[in-house]
């Protein structure tokens, strides 16, 4: 994979998205629905080893631990990076092989979704350490469309989202290219937090 | 999640809600079709029985030799004792069959069970099912079962219960036997769930099974090709096909589409790991983690083709001509071609004699015994089994291990067992034998 050849630039760069993350635990644990998982993420070629533990609160990430997880997922750094950024959707990595998962299926459905809403925010992070380099050109899938809508609150939710993250392209493209897009859904994290109790773990 | 707008227990809401975001999942990739045209087919077989019992109509609960025709055909809802603890396992959260496993131990009930039993009475003791009109019990495949047909019996003990005797043979004679127990279970039903059997519903439910099994043996067939295109995984599914859909057009239709995907995959030929090593797998598939067979396959290069839980026997094919060749029918479909009972109920001799025949028909390079702890029939008979493979000259690796519990061998020690068993003995005998050959049908 281009730019990141080794175990060391993989940690900076995968390794350093994910330990951003506990910067969004209220939405994370809105997206896995308050589940205590330990997500074991195993990439080779180079390899990383790195754990979300939400059993916890906040969440950890380790990128130092030997413990098994509760579900696991498996596969090479390049695919892994894909997977990331939305070229490569996890069912397709999954029936192609270039994702090994492990663990309790139902466990392992409720850690999925967090990989639809990644690809949102991790081309912008690339962006913030300089390497957008990483980046690749490609066709990207419209992400979480065969996701089952449910309800009308969903639906506007939905839209106010939409609204919200429209703005805030606009406003990074065209007047602040340095907004710091994952401060922004921390703070809606907070917000969700202050608005009622956090799903208990 | 509810069910049909329903709360329903914690455990079915798990299976359901899993079910619901795999089937999403999966129906959106073209390779997962095969799979997703399964998962709607059991969310479509969970809401017709929760709509039914919803509606007050009778249920029949029966432990797992048997198969429910004859319930489908009076209309009423069956319910395999170890039905949810099963989806738990392969399509819901596995913690939860565990669970199930430990409460029944927990209350006395012998470890040296099958956990399938042990996880369906665990389920009978959370008060899991809808409460049954009548019970039916079944001797068959092995000792395991008499024991949650008297837990069955001790938990709902003013509910009627009629017990099936099939005897250790597979003649012609065991089937006439087994067929006239049937005929004695049909008034045993009508009269307690107050139906009324209609010989001409009957007739198509048999002919539903009959075209499913038309399906299964055309799935055998796409899937002995080298290279074996579809996953391995899903290899296993005649047997839960057989407890829990026999007759129902659910079970037809997942029968239509496991054939309609292995025969796509091998028409398209688009192949996403190079096959090395075929093998069949005897004895109980990995239910706690079905996911470890694409580990298998895309670490190892090995592939499962078939194993004896998928394996259906040619006697399957049910004559609808009269009331009586239809009880024969189902008789001889129970009591030898339902996975276990047919290779479990007797002699060894058919234990190895199918595996010959699987062995050779699916073009193997070795076997896998995963021996599950509580098949003690075919554990006494393992010196016969190895000596016969030694004769054959086909490797075979023997572990123990639990097919619902990760606890008797864990992930870690499975991946072991599997690795050393096909780089250290299967390849290097592959590559002796024919220079390359352990590549050889890469890219085909
Ligand atoms: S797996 Fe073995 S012990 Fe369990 S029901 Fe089948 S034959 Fe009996």
């Amino acid at each position: 994979m281009a730019g990141l050849a080794n175990s060391q630039e993989l940690d900076l760069v995968i390794g350093g998205f994910l330990r951003r993350l506990p910067r969004l635990d209220p939405i994370i644990r809105e997206i896995t629905e308050g589940t205590p998982l330990l997500l074991k993420l195993e990439l080779k070629d180079p390899p990383l080893a790195a754990e979300i533990d939400l059993t916890c609160t906040p969440l950890v990430i380790r990128t130092d631990s030997t413990a098994a997880g509760t579900v696991g997922m498996a596969g090479r750094s390049e695919d892994f990076q894909r997977v990331l950024l939305g070229l490569l959707p996890v069912a397709k990595g999954i029936n192609e092989k270039k994702l090994l998962a492990r663990g309790s299926i139902a466990l392992l459905m409720k850690a999925v979704p967090l990989f639809y809403v990644v690809p949102y925010i991790y081309p912008s992070y690339l962006e913030s350490i300089g390497r957008a380099d990483l980046i690749e050109a490609g066709e990207y899938p419209p992400l979480h469309a065969d996701q089952p809508v449910e309800g009308i609150m969903n639906q506007i939710i939905s839209a106010l989202a939409y609204g919200a993250g429209y703005l805030m392209g606009f406003i990074k493209k065209r007047i602040a290219p340095r907004l710091d897009i994952l401060a922004a859904l921390e703070a809606m994290g907070q917000g969700l937090r202050k608005a009622g109790p956090p799903h208990q773990v | 999640m509810p069910i049909l707008g329903r709360e329903r227990a914690r455990e079915w809401e798990t299976v359901w809600a899993t079910l619901t975001r795999m089937d999403s999942l999966f129906a959106a990739d073209p390779e997962g079709r095969g799979l997703s045209g399964m998962l709607s087919n059991l969310r479509g077989f969970l809401l017709d029985k929760f709509s039914k019992s919803d509606a007050g109509q009778p249920a029949v609960w029966y432990n797992l030799g048997f198969n429910p025709e004859l319930i489908w055909a009076l209309g009423v809802v069956p319910f395999c004792v170890s039905e949810l603890a099963a989806l738990s396992s392969i399509v819901g959260d596995q913690a939860d069959t565990e669970a199930f496993i430990d409460l029944a131990e927990s209350k006395g009930y012998s470890a040296d069970c099958c956990s399938a039993d042990k996880a369906g009475i665990g389920a009978l003791l959370r008060g899991l099912y809808p409460e049954p009109a009548c019970l039916v019990g079944i001797n068959t495949p092995c000792d395991s079962q008499v024991a949650v047909v008297q837990a069955m019996a001790e938990q709902r003990n003013r509910v009627p219960l009629f017990v099936i005797d099939v005897p250790p043979y597979d003649d012609e004679r065991t089937f006439r036997q087994v067929a006239g127990q049937l005929r004695e279970l049909i008034p045993f039903l009508e009269k307690h769930t107050g139906r009324r059997l209609e010989w001409d519903r009957l007739r198509k439910v048999c002919e539903t099974t009959n075209r499913t099994s038309q399906y299964l043996w055309d799935w055998m067939e796409w899937r002995s090709r080298a290279p074996t295109m579809q996953p391995s995984k899903v290899a296993a599914f005649t047997m839960v096909l057989m407890i829990g859909f026999s007759g129902s057009r659910w079970g037809l239709e997942i029968a239509r589409a496991l054939a309609e995907d292995a025969r796509r995959k091998v028409e398209t030929g688009v192949r996403y790991f190079q096959e090395k090593a075929r093998a069949i797998w005897y004895q109980d598939p990995v239910w706690w983690d079905i996911q470890i067979y694409d580990w298998m396959e895309a670490e190892l290069g090995l592939v499962i083709p078939m194993d004896i839980f998928g394996y259906y026997a040619s006697e399957a094919w049910i004559d609808t001509s009269s009331e009586e060749a239809m009880l024969f029918g189902l008789a001889r479909r129970m009591v030898n071609c339902h996975p276990m009972s047919r290779q479990f109920r007797g002699t060894m001799k058919r234990y190895i004699e199918d595996f010959m025949v699987l062995h050779e028909r699916f073009q193997a390079d070795c076997g896998i015994l995963a021996g599950h702890i509580a098949c003690k029939h075919s554990w006494g008979g393992i010196g016969l089994f190895k000596e016969a493979c030694k004769k054959a000259d086909i490797p075979l690796l023997v572990f123990e291990f639990d097919m619902f519990d990760p606890r008797i061998l864990t992930y870690k020690e499975l991946q072991f067992e599997l690795k050393r068993f096909v780089e250290e003995m299967v390849l290097p005998r592959k590559g002796r034998a024919k220079p390359g050959a352990e590549h050889g049908r890469v890219g085909e």
